[in-house]
């Protein structure tokens, strides 16, 4: 088994878009033993879902969407904001901080080991499934799923583009630079082209 | 495994798939990833028909390869960075590469007939298609068989291993209806031509061959006497005769009018006196000895002066005597300049052709008009002779009878057949032009060597049916062999620029289909090499060298009679443009 430092558990599957792209809702203070930090589910976080024992997926963070039903409602109130948590409890929890994470591949143990894989898992996960932060080592083992580091998930992420994408992919990059410099030539030529096509649209 | 090399025992690998009809209805398209990039363009490769009970393999030659997948532009991003170690990165394993290649149908090969067949409709989608193995490709290729009667061996295929495949040129055809070998200066013309003499001397064709060799370059050739490769076990060692421009000679009395009036510049008036001397030489000849050519310069003068005679005492007005006196200032200030006319003296056609002899005949320093005299007086006698010995007119005893063909292999043709307006201009053009439209009936063939087929008579060229292309870069030369050579499809043209020396493109009769060759190293050495002008200049100052000229030109050192101011006169070089009138003959008395 690799050895991994302990995740932290960031938030609960609450819905899903299709097969590879969930909702999850971040877990608000006093729901969970530590309440995520903002670090803990930032913009191009990897992250992790158990299907069952042995098979997890691995996503990463795309978007974060902030729900408040209190928006717009601008009548007056009986208690101050301060009486709130004791008079009416269940309102402060229907404001929550929802996550667009998009599945990029699995882990499945086989054995002793782990078999890392980028291609579009065959389970997806359940409702309510924890989703917890992956460690660093994580990170790595799963971009060397064959020895040599492979980011065959960008071509899936490019097929549905957004606006931060471009940044999504470069800080991903980024972060395998930095551990793979051996690798720096190939993947900073895959940058070069990710932001050359951002900066520069085709016209 | 090399596929290419496999012998029909293993099953083949198929190295692409058909894909559809092409632009034209004699092409088909295929897609191949070419992992070993052996789809050359001209490679060949074919199919079966499964419907064919005979499963005959049809082939065709690759055309044109375009690519139909290639990496994008941005995974070169990186010179040190290969494309594949980006596609990696993305998870991509496999083919990166596919191409869409043109595939000119040439047909089954059809043994009774020895030529393909076309079956004039394109393979199904999705048909395997093979690259056909070394022997196959030889055995499609070539008419004849290494070492067999015929047999021309001038190389090897140029997309296979060198020598895989040897390109062997059936010397029956070229011999017959004609060859021409065109290319740019150093592509190895002249190289190429020695190889076919070479192979027409060996003893399995012991051909009888003249070459016309204005550049002397061909004296090489003698070595083949020497060479074990050409020697037979029945005691043949083929006969080299090289013939330097003293021993040419060209009897004045074979000339005919025409030839006589290129040489002579005349006016209107010398013309009917030089054309009516002449007819009465000629039949005065022919009552007194039997035959039309025993006469001399002398005889045609004094028929001149007594043409004149007698048109003055006719008394009709015209008065020819001074014609008559500037054609005699004309014809003797000929046999004083030209090197090759004489009395009586002249190349005996049995000397110049016999088989298992090639003679080269050097005219380095002779004029250029008088080339096209020697040329021109040389295959008439030799057309005329096959024609009265195929018609049995001709005794065996005769200065006429040649009883085997011949073959006739002209460097720098483009100078005995010019085209445009000077075709008719010059001498050696007309008979060259009967030769090579008739000249297959009586066994004599040609063979044109041009550095410039622009320049070339079109007529001409398109009778030679057999085209050995090397480099040609000029566009002007490549859209005038477009225009004459039948055999050569675009493809094959297209070619002609990207060839190295000693490479050649063969379309024609000699050949079953088009072949791209790399031509074989000679038995002998080759004469046609440039000089090295440096290393002759370093040589020159070379102290060592220096002092010995310092020795040799010593005023002490020299023989009183060697003095400058009293040197004998040196034979003047004959100075090689076209000359014109004063040039040849000094101020004309008449103008």
């Amino acid at each position: 088994m690799e050895s991994r430092d302990e995740p932290r558990e960031i938030g609960k599957i609450v819905g899903s878009n299709d097969h590879s792209d969930y909702v999850v809702q971040v877990h608000a203070p006093g729901e969970v033993e530590i309440t995520p930090a903002p670090a803990d589910r930032a913009f191009g976080q990897f992250v992790e879902i158990a299907v069952d024992e042995d098979y997890r997926l691995i996503g990463v963070i795309y978007t974060t969407q902030l729900v408040n039903p209190a928006y717009g409602t601008l009548g007056p109130r009986l208690s101050t904001e301060r009486e709130l948590p004791v008079f009416s409890p269940d309102y402060l929890a229907e404001t929550a901080t929802l996550l667009g994470i998009s599945i990029v591949g699995t882990a499945q143990t086989a054995g002793h080991g782990i078999i890392w894989n980028q291609r579009t898992p065959t389970l997806a996960g359940d409702l309510d499934a924890p989703v917890r932060r992956l460690a660093a080592a994580d990170f790595l083992a799963f971009h060397r799923p064959t020895g040599q580091v492979q980011v065959a998930y960008f071509p899936r992420l490019l097929a549905r583009p957004f606006p931060g994408l471009p940044d999504l992919l470069c800080a991903i990059l980024d972060g395998l630079i930095a551990a793979f410099p051996n690798e720096a030539a190939r993947l900073s030529v895959a940058r070069q082209n990710i932001r050359w096509r951002a900066a520069i649209p085709a016209r | 495994m090399d596929r290419s090399k496999d012998n029909g025992t293993q099953s083949p690998v198929p190295v692409g798939t058909a894909k559809g009809p092409g632009e034209t209805p004699q092409e088909f398209l295929l897609i191949s990833p070419d992992r070993e990039q052996r789809l050359k363009t001209g490679e060949f490769v074919y199919y079966a028909d499964p419907r064919d009970p005979l499963n005959r393999p049809i082939f065709g030659r690759i055309a044109e390869r375009r690519p139909a997948r290639l990496y994008p532009d941005d995974f070169l991003a990186d010179p040190s960075v290969p494309p594949q170690a980006v596609a990696d990165l993305y998870g991509y394993e496999g083919d990166a590469e596919l191409f869409e290649l043109s595939v000119r149908v040439l047909g089954y090969f059809d043994e009774q007939l020895r030529a393909f067949v076309n079956p004039r409709i394109s393979p199904r989608v999705g048909w395997p298609i093979f690259l056909a193995s070394d022997a196959m490709v030889a055995k499609i290729l070539n008419k004849r068989a290494i070492g067999s009667v015929g047999a021309v061996h001038v190389g090897s295929l140029l997309s296979r291993d060198l020598g895989a495949v040897p390109i062997v040129l059936s010397g029956r055809d070229f011999t017959s209806t004609h060859l021409a070998i065109l290319a740019s200066t150093g592509a190895g013309k002249s190289y190429l031509a020695a190889v076919m003499i070479e192979e027409l001397m060996k003893p399995q064709n012991r051909a009888c061959v003249l070459i016309i060799d204005p550049h002397a370059e061909y004296d090489t050739l003698k070595e083949m006497e020497r060479h074990p490769a050409f020697v037979a076990s029945d005691g043949y060692a083929p006969v080299v005769k090289v013939l330097r421009p003293a021993d040419v000679h060209v009897r004045f009395s074979t000339l005919q009018v025409g030839d006589l009036r290129y040489l002579l510049d005349l006016s209107d008036r010398m013309d009917y006196v030089l054309s009516e001397a002449h007819r009465a030489v000629l039949s005065k000849s022919q009552r007194e000895a039997g035959v039309a050519d025993q006469w001399t310069p002398d005889d045609l003068i004094r028929e001149a002066h007594a043409f004149a005679a007698r048109k003055k005492d006719e008394d009709d007005g015209s008065d020819y005597r001074s014609s008559a006196g500037s054609l005699e200032w004309r014809v003797r200030q000929l046999m004083n300049r030209a090197q090759v006319l004489d009395d009586t003296r002249h190349l005996d056609l049995r000397t110049l052709f016999q088989p298992g002899q090639c003679t080269v005949l050097q005219l380095d320093e002779v004029d250029q008009r008088e080339q096209q005299i020697v040329l021109a007086v040389l295959l008439r006698r030799l057309y005329q002779a096959r024609q009265d010995t195929e018609r049995q007119r001709a005794r065996r005893n005769s200065e006429l009878y040649l009883p085997y063909p011949a073959f006739v292999l002209l460097e720098e043709a483009h100078h005995f057949a010019p085209g445009g307006e000077g075709t008719n201009r010059v001498a050696s053009a007309e008979i060259l032009k009967t030769i090579l439209a008739e000249g297959r009936k009586f066994g004599v063939g040609v063979g044109l060597i041009s550095q410039r087929p622009g320049k070339l008579d079109q007529d001409v060229l398109s009778q030679c049916m057999t085209q050995i292309l090397l480099r040609i870069v000029n566009p002007i030369d490549q859209s005038n062999v477009a225009a004459a050579v039948e055999g050569a499809s675009r493809d094959v043209l297209d070619e002609l620029p990207a060839l190295s020396k000693g490479q050649a493109v063969i379309v024609g009769a000699s050949v079953n289909a088009p072949a791209l060759v790399a031509v074989r190293e000679r038995h002998t050495p080759h004469g046609g090499q440039d000089q090295d002008a440096p290393q002759r200049w370093v040589d020159y100052n070379n102290p060592a060298r220096q002092a010995e000229r310092e020795r040799e030109t010593a005023p002490d050192a020299r023989p009183a009679l060697e003095n400058p101011l009293f040197l004998p006169e040196r034979p003047s070089a004959i100075p090689k443009k076209d000359l014109s009138f004063e040039d040849f003959f000094g101020p004309d008395p008449e103008r």
